[in-house]
C-alpha cells in the first residue's frame, strides 16, 4: 500500500531522513518508533506530499506522494502529532468543514464518534476544549474518514488512559475493516499492542523492521549455563544467535522451530537453563538504549 | 465548492474584525456627509457672522490676523478653522470643481468620494491588505492550522484561490460599506443632488483595487515564509517604500519615474469617479494586475514549497 525507496530529506547539510526504504502492506498496522528528531514526522509528511523529498520516492497505492499528492490525500487521513485547531469554530462546525473538504462523506460517523465514543460536546467552541479534547475531535474525524490509509502521528499523546484504550480499540477496528494504519508513537506498550510490524528509526534512518506476529510466535531468548566451556559455534539450522557470551554462560536468541532446539539442548552439557521472551522495549533499547549498538553511519 | 468552503472559513474567522471595520467605514461616511451637509446648507445662528466667500477661504483659510476675537463664537471659529471646501481639495477633489461655487451648489459626489483618501481609510485598507496576506499561508503555518486543510484532498492552487476570493470579498465589503454610508446619509442630511448608487462604483472599485494590490504583493512573501510577522513586516516595508517613492518623485523631477513604482500612483478614487478616463481605468487595471500577478507568484511559490509541521 505504501512504498518508500531511498527516501531522503535534507535541510541544507542536515539530513532529517536518510535513505528510508520500507513497505507498508495493505491492511496492516505499521508502528513507527523512534525518539524525537528521529525522522518519523518528516517521513510521514513526505508520504502526505507536504514535504518534497530531496531524493528517493514514496508512493501510496501506486501514486507518487509528491507529484500525485492529491490522489494520495484522497486515500489517506492524517492526524498530526500536535493538533492545532481554529479556536473560533464550534466542534460541529469544524467537523463539517473537514468533511466538506472530502466531499461531505463521513460527517455523521465523525459526529457519532466525537459525541458518543469520545464524549465531546460539539456545540462548544474549540477554544474551550482542552488539548486532549482537541485531540479526540481530530481523532474522531480521522477514524470517520472513508479512506484506505490512516496515518496517526502520536495519536494518544494528550489522552487520558481510558481515551487511550478507546483509540487502540478504534485502531483494531480499522484494521478489521481493512484499513492500513501507520501508528507513530512513543508509548512502546501501545505500539506493541496494536502493531503488526514495527519500524525503528534513528537519526533519520530506518534501523530495523520487526514482524510482531513472528516475534510473538517464534522469538525466544535462552540463558544457558554449561558444565565447562560452551561450544564455540552453534548449528546454523537451529537459527540461534549469540547475544552475549560470558564464561560458562551463553545468552542466545532463537527464531527457529522448538523441536530441533530441544534435541540439541539434550545433547549438550547444560547445567542450567532459562527460556523467556522479549518485549518491544528490549528491541527498542538495542537502538536507543544506554548501550545502543552504534554503526558506521553513527560514527560518521 | 472546495474553494468556497475554504474561503467561507477564512472569512468566518475574521468576520468580527471585518464587521467592525465595515461599521467604522459606514460611520465615518455618515460623519463625512454631516460635514458636507453642514457646508452646503449651513444654518446661520444669530451669534455667527456670515461665512466668508468660498474663494476667500482658499486664500485665507484662517481668520485674518487683524481680526480680533470679539466673542465665543469667533474664538471657536479661529481655533477650529473656518468650515469650507479646502478639506475636500486636500483629499483630492480638484479645486476648480468646488471652489468659487456657492456652497449649496458644490458637487456632493466628489466631496463624498474624497473620503476614500482619508488617512483612516488608508490605514484600515492597508492593514487589511498586509494582515490578510501575511495570515494566508505564513500565519496558518505558524499557528499550525494549515495541516488541517492541506492534509485533506485539497489542491494547493485551490487553497490559494480561496485566499484570493476571500480578499476580494473583504475589500469589496470595505468599499461598499463606505458607499452604503454615503447612500444612507441622504436620508439624514440635506445634500445637494444626492448621487445614485451606481455613481459610487468607481470609488468602490478603486479602494478595493488598492487593498487587493497591497494584498497581492504581500501574498508571495507569505507563501514562501514561515513567519507571519516577517511577511507582514516586509509587506509593510514595501508599502512604506511606495509612499516614500511617491514623495521622492514629487520632490525631484529627474526621479519622477519612481512614482510609477508605488501602488499609490495608481490609486485615484476621486479622479476615476470624476472623469472615468481610460487612463484612470488603466491605473485601476494596474492595481488589479498587481493583485493577479501577486496571486500567481504566490501560487508558484506555494506549490513548490515544503510545508513543515507546526512544531518544526
Amino acid at each position: 500500500m505504501i512504498v518508500t525507496e531511498g527516501l531522503t530529506k535534507s535541510y541544507g547539510k542536515f539530513p532529517a531522513v536518510r535513505d528510508v526504504s520500507m513497505e507498508v502492506r495493505s491492511g496492516e498496522v505499521f508502528g513507527l518508533l523512534g525518539p524525537n528528531g528521529s525522522g518519523k514526522t518528516t517521513t510521514i509528511r513526505m508520504i502526505l506530499g507536504l514535504l518534497r523529498p530531496s531524493s528517493g520516492s514514496a508512493a501510496v497505492a501506486g501514486f507518487d506522494c509528491w507529484r500525485e499528492s492529491l490522489q494520495v490525500r484522497r486515500r489517506v487521513s492524517y492526524l498530526p502529532g500536535e493538533v492545532r485547531l481554529p479556536g473560533a469554530a464550534r466542534g460541529y462546525q469544524l467537523l463539517k468543514y473537514l468533511n466538506a473538504l472530502r466531499g461531505g462523506v463521513g460527517l455523521d460517523r465523525a459526529v457519532a464518534l466525537a459525541e458518543r465514543v469520545m464524549g465531546l460536546d460539539l456545540s462548544k467552541k474549540v477554544r474551550t476544549f482542552s488539548t486532549g479534547m482537541k485531540q479526540k475531535l481530530a481523532l474522531a474525524q480521522a477514524f470517520a474518514d472513508p479512506v484506505d490509509v490512516l496515518i496517526l502521528d502520536e495519536p494518544t499523546s494528550a489522552l487520558d488512559p481510558s481515551a487511550r484504550n478507546i483509540v487502540l480499540g478504534l485502531v483494531a477496528e480499522a484494521r478489521k475493516a481493512g484499513q492500513t494504519v501507520i501508528f507513530s508513537g512513543h508509548v512502546l506498550s501501545e505500539v506493541e499492542q496494536v502493531a503488526d510490524r514495527v519500524a525503528i528509526m534513528r537519526r533519520g534512518r530506518l534501523m530495523h523492521v520487526e514482524d510482531m506476529h513472528e516475534r510473538r510466535r517464534n522469538l525466544r531468548l535462552l540463558l544457558l549455563r554449561f558444565q565447562g566451556t560452551p561450544p564455540e559455534s552453534l548449528p546454523e539450522e537451529l537459527q540461534l544467535s549469540v547475544r552475549e557470551r560470558n564464561g560458562e554462560v551463553l545468552f542466545l536468541e532463537h527464531r527457529g522451530a522448538v523441536g530441533p532446539l530441544l534435541s540439541w539442548l539434550h545433547s549438550q552439557p547444560v547445567a542450567d537453563l532459562a527460556i523467556g521472551t522479549e518485549d518491544l522495549r528490549t528491541l527498542y533499547d538495542r537502538y536507543h538504549g544506554p548501550n545502543a549498538e552504534a554503526d558506521a553511519e553513527d560514527r560518521r | 465548492m472546495t474553494v468556497l468552503t475554504i474561503a467561507r472559513r477564512q472569512l468566518g474567522e475574521t468576520r468580527w474584525s471585518l464587521l467592525f471595520s465595515a461599521a467604522a467605514f459606514f460611520g465615518l461616511a455618515l460623519l463625512w456627509n454631516w460635514g458636507i451637509s453642514e457646508y452646503q446648507f449651513r444654518e446661520e445662528t444669530p451669534e455667527e457672522s456670515p461665512p466668508a466667500a468660498p474663494s476667500a477661504e482658499v486664500n485665507d483659510g484662517d481668520a485674518s490676523p487683524t481680526e480680533e476675537p470679539t466673542d465665543d463664537a469667533s474664538r471657536r471659529r479661529r481655533r477650529r478653522g473656518r468650515p469650507g471646501p479646502q478639506v475636500y481639495v486636500a483629499f483630492g477633489v480638484p479645486g476648480d470643481r468646488v471652489l468659487g461655487l456657492p456652497p449649496d451648489q458644490t458637487p456632493t459626489l466628489l466631496m463624498q468620494v474624497a473620503m476614500a483618501n482619508h488617512p483612516l481609510v488608508f490605514l484600515v485598507v492597508l492593514g487589511w491588505g498586509i494582515g490578510r496576506a501575511s495570515a494566508a499561508v505564513a500565519g496558518e503555518i505558524e499557528r499550525g492550522t494549515l495541516d488541517l486543510t492541506l492534509s485533506r484532498p485539497v489542491r494547493r492552487s485551490t487553497y490559494m484561490l480561496a485566499q484570493l476570493l476571500a480578499a476580494v470579498v473583504v475589500f469589496g465589503v470595505l468599499g461598499l460599506s463606505i458607499a452604503a454610508g454615503h447612500l444612507v446619509s441622504d436620508q439624514f442630511f440635506r445634500l445637494n443632488e444626492p448621487p445614485s448608487p451606481a455613481d459610487y462604483l468607481p470609488m468602490v472599485a478603486s479602494l478595493a483595487a488598492l487593498g487587493l494590490a497591497v494584498f497581492g504583493y504581500t501574498l508571495p512573501i507569505s507563501a514562501s515564509d514561515l513567519s507571519r510577522a516577517r511577511a507582514g513586516i516586509i509587506g509593510l516595508g514595501i508599502t512604506l517604500a511606495g509612499i516614500a517613492a511617491l514623495i521622492f518623485a514629487r520632490q525631484y523631477e529627474d526621479y519622477e519615474w519612481t512614482a510609477d513604482l508605488s501602488v499609490f500612483q495608481y490609486y485615484a478614487p476621486v479622479g476615476i469617479t470624476l472623469e472615468g478616463s481610460s487612463e484612470q481605468y488603466t491605473d485601476l487595471s494596474i492595481l488589479l494586475g498587481i493583485f493577479a500577478a501577486g496571486g500567481l507568484l504566490a501560487l508558484l511559490a506555494f506549490s513548490r514549497r515544503d510545508l513543515p509541521s507546526n512544531s518544526g
